[in-house]
């Protein structure tokens, strides 16, 4: 083995052993400003990579502008639009600020957000809390007045009812709960309601200790018990704290993000720091829950979400969640084929995420920018569909683009050889 | 009277009936209604009768963990002071012995239902009959003393009657009841057979009784005990499952010609089977052992009871070991592969006259799940249902898990006495 070869092998290992040594906790929920790093009153934070006003996505803008009428800090739309413009409102990828947001992704200084520890690393990252079920959600690039007073409700409500009994539970572990989600039809992205209802049980008697006598316990408890995939953000978060310690490790050509908005589709390699190689996004094959909508509706893939891919879930182990292949009229024998084919292109197996159906194959974890330039395997991703005007209209599959990892390994190859 | 109907043969009036008869599984709309002690609601229940699991026995032929259940559940109701009074009062013809699945119930492993104890009640909203089942009575844990065990019995069987069964009762009352059947669907989605796992479901059952509880019980202890047991147990949902299992199955009894089972049940000596087209009559044989895995080394097969319980109930309605490949989990029980349990569904396939279309496995790319065992098939085929259970010990407690098969002798004499019925 060349030395180069021999330093990349040695790197990935423990980029492996920081991403799966990793013990996500979730430890308390609280307004962004008060706990996202470098966050200001006047910042709205999106799905990444980082993109221009102008060049954004239908989502995207109209989820900017709806955060910023919610925060108060325009007094409408177009108000919004030249604050913008002026850089009066400052504009930036949730990645920049160790989170992550599901579809645009829009976060801003009220935003109760979801704080994981990874305890191992004494790291923390951020997902804004979900704001239940739904078509029409700020998530979406949604915006007006129900969803407004919505927001505000999850603000004054549910994030201060959650914070206590978050802390009263001590924290709640993450990584025990995705290894139980999985052994129960949960590929953790596009169907995570098992996660959802493990957190939920973890999370009853803490409510009663900490909130027990308090009128809004139960409307919290009730619009928990509707959000039946609630916790998929509190994955994504954990995904994030689990990533971020390899984030700049030498000569490592694993993957440490994944991210999409609407318009191109970026990814980090740990060796390369937090440099961005982009690409255009695909567009997402999948069920449209209407019949009036259809591919000409569709924003190319979106969201912070895969960031559940990059640590091996979601499309990496749909064969521990053969119902999501009813999105894309797939079948039992498809999804444990996407699962071996992740395989190829991944530095090893997670034995916390072991997959049922597969007699309990750890999941394809750690994806090496090599193996997919090589094989040209590119990254299964579960996800949603956006509409081109906001709103949630279907969900499917998307690979992400070749052209990303062979810039990052072209870019890997001009810096270490 | 005009002339007589041209006679229809026989094996098309079987195949007639069994058809009724899987029309019935497929329509039944089991939903838990109430909790109420066993007194107030199982017809013909009396102050001195206790209930056990399986088909009918005799107190001197009991095995261990239903001896000391009846001992507990004399002593438990106030009829006897010590266990040397309940035995004499036993002995007396004092006790009404009966099998839960006598009046409208079933019970888990031992089985053992008295007056007082507290009762899911589910309704079949298709043809208005109910089905009941205990809240687990336990104490399931460990191997324990006799006095331990009655020590504890004692502790969490009031513990039930005064602090779960009113939470629940006032929790299910306040939503209106709680459909069973899309929570099975649903469950079973989530790698839950039904039978021997039952993590999915039991969370579910939390969820869908979280805002009743909280909305419904005043008294913060009784609901933190509550709270704390429901995120405890992971089998909850089972007893749920199993008094909706039983309002299925029982709607199904009685179709004249019909070969489908009605009714599989064990009491850790023989096991029992019911014919839809045979009424009320049991069909008994020895019951198998259990192969499975022991949760602790010390326990081996020469501890364990023979297959034992009310709760095959579920494989009766097309789940448990019929369902095996949506839980591949279950296989770590048996040494066993993902391939092995899609194969005994496909067995169990062969077996059965039908599918419950909504009670689909997404791993077998949701087909439904095989239901309704017709006797003839089981001789036919020489394939015995597959039950997933429990195993117990011989004096007491839970001490493992696994799967076994139904004996075929049950099935040869139900088939004999149909035979003699209808030809």
């Amino acid at each position: 083995m060349s030395v180069l070869k021999e330093k990349i092998a040695q790197a990935n290992f423990q980029a492996l052993e920081l991403i799966l040594g990793a013990q996500p906790r979730l430890v308390d929920v609280a307004p962004a400003l008060e706990v996202v790093p470098g966050m200001t009153p006047n910042t709205i934070l999106h799905s990444a990579p980082a993109i221009e006003w102008d060049r954004m996505c239908g989502p995207h803008r109209n989820g900017i502008i709806g955060a910023a009428l919610w925060e108060g800090i325009a007094d409408d739309a177009a108000h919004a639009e030249q604050m913008i413009e002026r850089g009066e409102i400052i504009i930036a990828p949730c990645h920049h600020h160790d989170s992550v947001g599901a579809g645009a992704g829009i976060t801003s200084a009220s935003t109760p957000m979801l704080v994981v520890e990874n305890t191992s690393a004494g790291n923390r990252a951020f997902s804004c809390i979900s704001e239940g079920g739904g078509l029409r959600l700020l998530k979406w690039g949604v915006y007006d007045e129900d969803i407004g007073k919505h927001l505000s409700w999850q603000a004054q409500v549910l994030g201060p009812v959650l914070r206590d009994a978050v802390r009263a539970s001590g924290g709640i572990d993450i990584k025990g709960i995705i290894s139980k989600a999985v052994q129960m039809g949960d590929e953790c992205h596009n169907r995570t309601i098992a996660s959802t209802s493990l957190f939920l049980r973890a999370l009853l008697e803490p409510l009663l200790e900490s909130r027990g006598d308090s009128p809004e316990l139960l409307e919290s408890v009730r619009f928990l018990v509707a959000a039946d995939q609630f916790f998929l953000h509190g994955i994504m978060a954990a995904a994030k704290a689990m990533l971020m310690p390899a984030a700049g490790l030498e000569y490592s050509t694993v993957v440490t993000a994944m991210a999409r908005n609407g318009v191109e589709f970026g990814i980090q390699v740990a060796g390369l720091g937090d440099q961005w190689f982009t690409a255009p996004a695909n567009n997402v094959e999948g069920l449209f829950f209407r019949s009036e909508w259809g591919h000409e509706h569709a924003v190319p893939d979106l969201g912070d979400s895969c960031i559940t891919e990059t640590i091996g879930l979601g499309g990496f182990i749909q064969a521990a969640a053969p119902t999501v292949q009813q999105y894309v009229q797939g079948n039992m024998q498809q999804a444990i084929a996407n699962t071996l084919e992740m395989q190829q292109i991944c530095v090893t197996s997670n034995n916390d995420v072991q997959i049922p159906a597969m007699d309990f194959a750890g999941a394809p974890v750690g994806i090496d920018i090599r193996k997919v330039v090589q094989t040209g395997i590119a990254p299964l991703i579960d996800t949603a569909i956006t509409h081109k005007q906001g709103g949630l209209i279907g969900a499917g599959q998307v690979r992400a683009p070749m052209a990303c990892f062979e810039q990052a390994l072209k870019a890997f190859a001009g810096r270490y050889q | 009277m005009g002339a007589q109907r041209p006679e229809i043969p026989l094996p098309e009036r079987i195949r007639q009936a069994n058809q009724e008869a899987l029309a019935v599984f497929q329509a039944a709309q089991p939903v838990w209604v109430d909790v109420r002690p066993a007194l107030e609601v199982l017809p013909g229940m009396s102050r001195n009768t206790i209930l056990h699991a399986g088909p009918p026995i005799a107190w001197e032929h009991m095995c261990g963990p239903q001896q000391m259940g009846v001992l507990q559940a004399i002593m438990y109701e106030g009829l006897a002071a010590d266990q040397q009074s309940a035995q004499t009062l036993l002995q007396q013809g004092g006790i009404v012995l009966a099998p839960c699945h006598e009046y409208q119930a079933v019970g888990g492993m031992a089985g053992i239902t008295s007056a007082s104890s507290p009762m899911v009640v589910v309704l079949n909203r298709d043809r208005g009959n109910y089905g009941y089942s205990q809240l687990f009575q336990g104490p399931a844990g460990g191997l324990q003393s006799r006095d331990h065990y009655h020590g504890e019995a004692l502790k969490q069987w009031h513990w039930l009657a005064n602090v779960l069964g009113p939470a629940l009762q006032t929790a299910v009352r306040w939503l209106g009841g709680l459909e069973i059947r899309p929570l099975i669907a649903r469950a079973l989605e989530m790698g839950d057979e039904c039978h021997n796992r039952n993590s999915a479901g039991s969370g579910l059952i939390l969820r869908a009784l979280a805002e009743a509880l909280f909305a419904s019980c005043s008294d913060r202890e009784q609901l933190r005990q509550t709270l704390a047991y429901l995120s405890w147990a992971e089998q909850f949902s089972l007893c749920v499952s199993m008094a909706a299992a039983k309002a299925t199955a029982d709607a199904v009894k009685e179709i004249p010609c019909s070969t489908v089972v009605t009714t599989m049940a064990r009491n850790g000596v023989d096991f029992g089977i019911k014919i839809s087209g045979l009424g009320e009559r049991w069909f008994t044989a020895p019951a198998n052992r259990v192969e499975g895995l022991y949760f602790s080394s010390e326990w081996s097969d020469a501890d364990a009871v023979p297959d034992m319980g009310d709760s095959a109930i579920m494989e009766v309605i097309g789940l448990g070991g019929h369902a095996q490949g949506t839980a591949p989990a279950l296989q770590q029980f048996v040494g066993g592969s993902f391939d092995r349990a899609v194969g005994l569904t496909r067995e169990m396939g062969q077996i059965t006259v039908g599918v419950m279309p909504d009670f689909r496995l997404p791993n077998m790319d949701f087909i439904g799940v095989p239901v309704a065992v017709d006797i003839r098939r089981v001789i036919q085929t020489g394939i015995a249902p597959v039950i997933d259970t429990a195993i117990a010990h011989r004096k007491g407690g839970v001490i493992g898990a696994g799967q076994t098969r139904a004996p075929l002798a049950c099935f040869v004499a139900a088939l004999r006495a149909f035979h003699q019925q209808y030809s």
